[in-house]
């Protein structure tokens, strides 16, 4: 009898060994993947919200976020990433503790109006932020993400980094990609809100 | 006299709907030599300015023949556009010279690819349907009924 508890003991043990060293693992190596920002000081970039109050970047850091970068003309990439990412918030059950921003990358059509306008569907969680072009231009490259303006015929279009970005703590720790499907974002930003909290 | 039992019923109703979505959501039309699959107008909201529209066309005719442009009564600026992605960049593109479509081939119209981009929509996308014609340089004029739906709706049902 002692012989079998000794054994339950030694393979509960094992087991809770095991266990816990895959769980630090996946922590150290999520860990290992975050991405530190460009060193730009974020407290001297200004921007607007879509509500039409100024802010400063450092103030977008202060809970974990979702950043998407885009423009409100776009047709379907940007929408469709935004959906997605309110969506997966929302089937998570996960929305308090988390903000997305939409950050635009077109300040010249994107005023707070149009943008609190384009982004009423998602019920005041998604967050318009816009700028003038030099403090976009400041975010953008704290935030390692790439934009240009193309002209076209009698218009313009921006091709822009099409991820999302999973940010803490002026860190990148995941990206949602464009061609993730629902259940693929709901478990990156599981796997980030797990090792946040 | 014979009753039917009212499990059976019920387990008759919910086959009706089953299919009857099952048809909406993957509609597929044969027009003029062309089999076009699931044609939908994807909208952020109801009063979205801006929609794509996205299908699966084949050519089933003995000849081939080109895409030249789109129109319809949802707005007067529609255009067929290029999706890339270089290095993480998204870029799009006006399709200025058609899509050729070969004889017995197919093409499809999806997100971040080639798509049918509906810009300057003046009443927003309210109806459950709108028609677009294709214009095709043999086969001209071809109205096509695309089911309206968003975003939400196309995430949740996975395709």
């Amino acid at each position: 009898m002692r012989v079998f508890k000794n054994f339950l003991f030694l393979i509960t043990l094992f087991f809770l060994i095991g266990f816990f060293c895959v769980l630090i693992t996946k922590k150290i190596l999520y860990t290992d993947n975050n991405i530190a920002f460009n060193k730009i000081d974020l407290k001297k970039i200004e921007l607007v919200n879509y509500n039409g109050n100024k802010i400063k970047a450092i103030d977008l850091f202060k809970k974990p976020a979702i950043f998407y970068f885009g423009f409100t003309s776009c047709p379907d990439i940007c929408p469709l990433t935004l959906t997605k990412i309110y969506l997966s918030l929302e089937e998570l059950e996960k929305s308090e503790i988390i903000d997305i921003y939409f950050i635009s990358l077109d300040p010249e059509r994107d005023t707070p109006d149009i943008l609190k306008n384009y982004l009423a569907t998602f019920n005041d969680k998604v967050i318009g932020v816009t700028g003038n072009n030099k403090n976009i231009k400041g975010l953008t490259k704290s935030m390692k993400i790439k934009f240009n303006k193309r002209i076209t015929e009698n218009t313009y279009t921006i091709d822009h980094t099409s991820a999302s970005l999973l940010v803490f703590n002026n860190k990148i720790f995941g990206r949602i990609l464009f061609d993730d499907d629902l259940e693929n974002s709901k478990k990156k930003i599981s796997e980030f809100l797990n090792f946040i909290y | 006299m014979k009753f039917i039992r009212l499990d059976k019923i019920i387990f008759l109703i919910i086959i009706s709907i089953t299919f009857a979505q099952a048809d909406t959501s993957f509609k597929e039309i044969k027009i003029n030599g062309f089999k076009v699959k699931n044609p939908q107008i994807v909208f952020k909201d109801k009063n979205s300015k801006i929609a794509a529209a996205y299908f699966e066309i084949e050519n089933q005719n003995n000849f081939d023949d080109k895409l030249l442009s789109v129109d319809g009564d949802i707005s007067k600026n529609i255009q067929i556009h290029n999706t890339i992605m270089q290095n993480g960049i998204m870029k799009m593109f006006k399709i200025d010279d058609g899509i050729e479509l070969k004889k017995n081939s197919n093409f499809k119209f999806e997100q971040g690819k080639y798509h049918i981009m509906i810009m300057d929509i003046v009443n927003g996308v309210k109806k459950t349907n709108h028609y677009l014609n294709l214009n095709f340089e043999r086969s001209k004029k071809i109205k096509i009924n695309f089911e309206t739906i968003s975003f939400k709706q196309k995430l949740k049902s996975g395709h």
